[in-house]
């Protein structure tokens, strides 16, 4: 995962956060929006254009391709939620303890975090899928562990900076617990830093799984998720048909961006501002 | 003889090579007001930070109410410090009521909301704040006004001493008179001691009976503030009232210099 170098106007912010919404929407509502059942296999139907049955056609088994968009949204919205909310927590835990008690405890975090933050994010979760087998699960704890250093290295800086404030010290002299203090300040006050991270991650954890699925290490047919369909589209392309893949590939690239916009818009929303 | 609300007895804090303090004594009397006042750098801050619990000396003694271990909460609600710098020394998320409301609870559990509610009133206007103000964030506040809910914070548990580190140094001039009127007037009402960290020597005159002077970690100077800063007997203190700007005044190159 590499540090957003995007400069989004700021009008692009909330047509970002719409598409994220609706996203998140169809993810939600798949069996109550989606047209067809995206598993229903219909030979005589394949690679039928767009039509009203099938708005956006259907793929080489004859299975409804905006059916299995809808229902994809699913497992490509929910492989990154998982994984930021794994790293995130796991990652801001960390970081909080390390910055708070210092001394060898923090250089113990910290060399760790360097030794996981030395694997790249994709290497190991495809290492760990190929040697641990494939599916959802695998995948998406090898890669919430990748990106555990990723957001414990930003949160931790930020945690050092805050426990340094004199609130904190005031809080210290009234005799709270470093717990108290931790859990009702620090953490409330690390909140936005943590969105953001958790924003530009989603983009990049949602591209990591894609490629995943892309390699045959993720989810396995007849799973709807987008990276699959990006991958079991790939012959079809040869075909002459490349729909599946083309619509799957545009997913990701728009959930992504707008993800990653939205993230871009609250980091400069929360950014740095202490008082 | 009265045990001291506060006493110091050779005090040494030392970070690696660099020693901070060095064989500090001071004593402050209930209801007293101890000014330390010395330059950037002459160890007060740290005495300071030592007294509050935020530091641990290196070697020495500090005695509260002529205990030299307390618990924490007991230790909270003998001794509290207000900060120098009020931008940063409220939770920016927490509302004034909601800050002060959190010690008092802290302090006394057993205080029913009702009960709460009227003790944040009181100490708002203990402070001179608008009780309106109770519901604003600290971005929402001056400087002054900000100081103001921090020495609330810190008056909340009704403690026997205050320790002000550079309370006033962070605000304008007219807003420093009207702290250190408030911190008077506080004083007057609850009978809280002031252990006044400061290189301001106007200041010092203002709020404190006694002084403490302080050179790279060690005192060179105490007494009756009126007799020091009129008639010092060290060369570090007539350099130091010396430098304090007047008609006429040209400034040395530096105080601590031989």
């Amino acid at each position: 995962m590499k540090p957003i170098m995007l400069r989004t106007p700021p009008r692009a912010a909330p047509v970002a956060a719409a598409v994220c919404g609706l996203v998140a929407l169809m993810a939600l509502l798949a069996p109550w929006i989606a047209p067809h059942d995206p598993f229903a296999v219909d030979p005589l139907n394949a690679y039928a254009p767009f039509s009203g049955t099938h708005p956006l056609g259907t793929d080489d088994l004859g299975r409804d391709l905006l059916s299995r968009l809808v229902y994809g949204a699913r497992t490509s919205l929910a492989g990154p939620l998982v994984v930021v909310i794994a790293a995130g927590t796991l990652g801001t835990g960390l970081a909080v303890s390390a910055a708070w008690f210092g001394g060898w405890f923090d250089n113990l975090v910290s060399r760790a975090l360097d030794v996981l933050f030395a694997f790249p994010g994709l290497v190991l979760a495809i290492t760990v899928a190929a040697l641990f087998g494939t599916g959802f699960v695998t995948p998406v704890v090898a890669l919430s562990l990748a990106f555990v250093p990723v957001i414990a290295r930003v949160m931790r800086a930020a945690a050092m900076r805050e426990r340094n404030l004199p609130y904190i010290e005031a809080l210290r002299v009234q005799g709270f617990s470093s717990l108290h203090i931790c859990l009702r300040h620090l953490l409330p006050n690390l909140a936005p830093l943590l969105m953001v991270q958790a924003a530009i991650g989603f983009g990049y954890a949602m591209i990591d799984l894609a490629s995943i699925s892309f390699l045959g290490l993720g989810l396995q047919p007849p799973a709807a998720d987008w990276g699959l369909m990006i991958a079991n589209g790939q012959p079809s392309i040869l075909a002459g048909f490349p729909q599946q893949s083309l619509i799957a590939a545009v997913a990701v690239v728009i959930t992504v961006v707008a993800f990653t916009a939205v993230a871009e818009r609250l980091a400069v929303r929360f950014g740095g501002d202490v008082r | 003889m009265n045990t001291p609300l506060l006493e110091v007895r050779d005090l040494r804090k030392q970070f690696k090579d660099f020693v901070a303090v060095d064989g500090v004594s001071f004593t402050v009397p209930a209801g007293g007001s101890l000014a330390v006042v010395g330059e950037s750098g002459s160890g007060k801050t740290t005495c300071a930070r030592i007294v509050t619990g935020l530091e641990k000396a290196t070697s020495g003694t500090v005695l509260l109410d002529g205990a030299a271990t307390l618990d924490r909460r007991r230790r909270a609600s003998f001794v509290q410090m207000v900060f120098q710098d009020p931008y940063l020394s409220l939770d920016r998320r927490q509302t004034v009521s909601d800050c002060l409301g959190e010690v008092l609870a802290h302090h006394d559990r057993e205080m029913d909301r009702r009960s709460r509610a009227a003790r944040i009133d009181e100490l708002l206007d203990l402070v001179g704040l608008d009780r309106k103000l109770g519901e604003s964030l600290p971005r929402h506040l001056s400087g002054g006004q900000r100081q103001r809910v921090a020495i609330a914070r810190a008056l909340a548990p009704n403690p026997k001493l205050l320790v002000l580190d550079e309370a006033v140094a962070a605000l304008d001039v007219s807003i420093q008179a009207q702290i250190l009127n408030l911190l008077v007037d506080a004083r007057a009402a609850t009978g809280v001691a002031y252990l006044f960290i400061t290189h301001d020597l106007s200041v010092v005159r203002h709020v404190c009976e006694d002084v403490v002077v302080m050179c790279r970690g060690k005192v060179v100077e105490s007494g009756l503030v009126a007799e020091v800063l009129e008639a010092p007997a060290a060369a570090y203190t007539q350099r130091l009232v010396a430098s304090v700007p007047r008609p006429g005044w040209v400034p040395s190159r530096a105080v601590s210099r031989g």
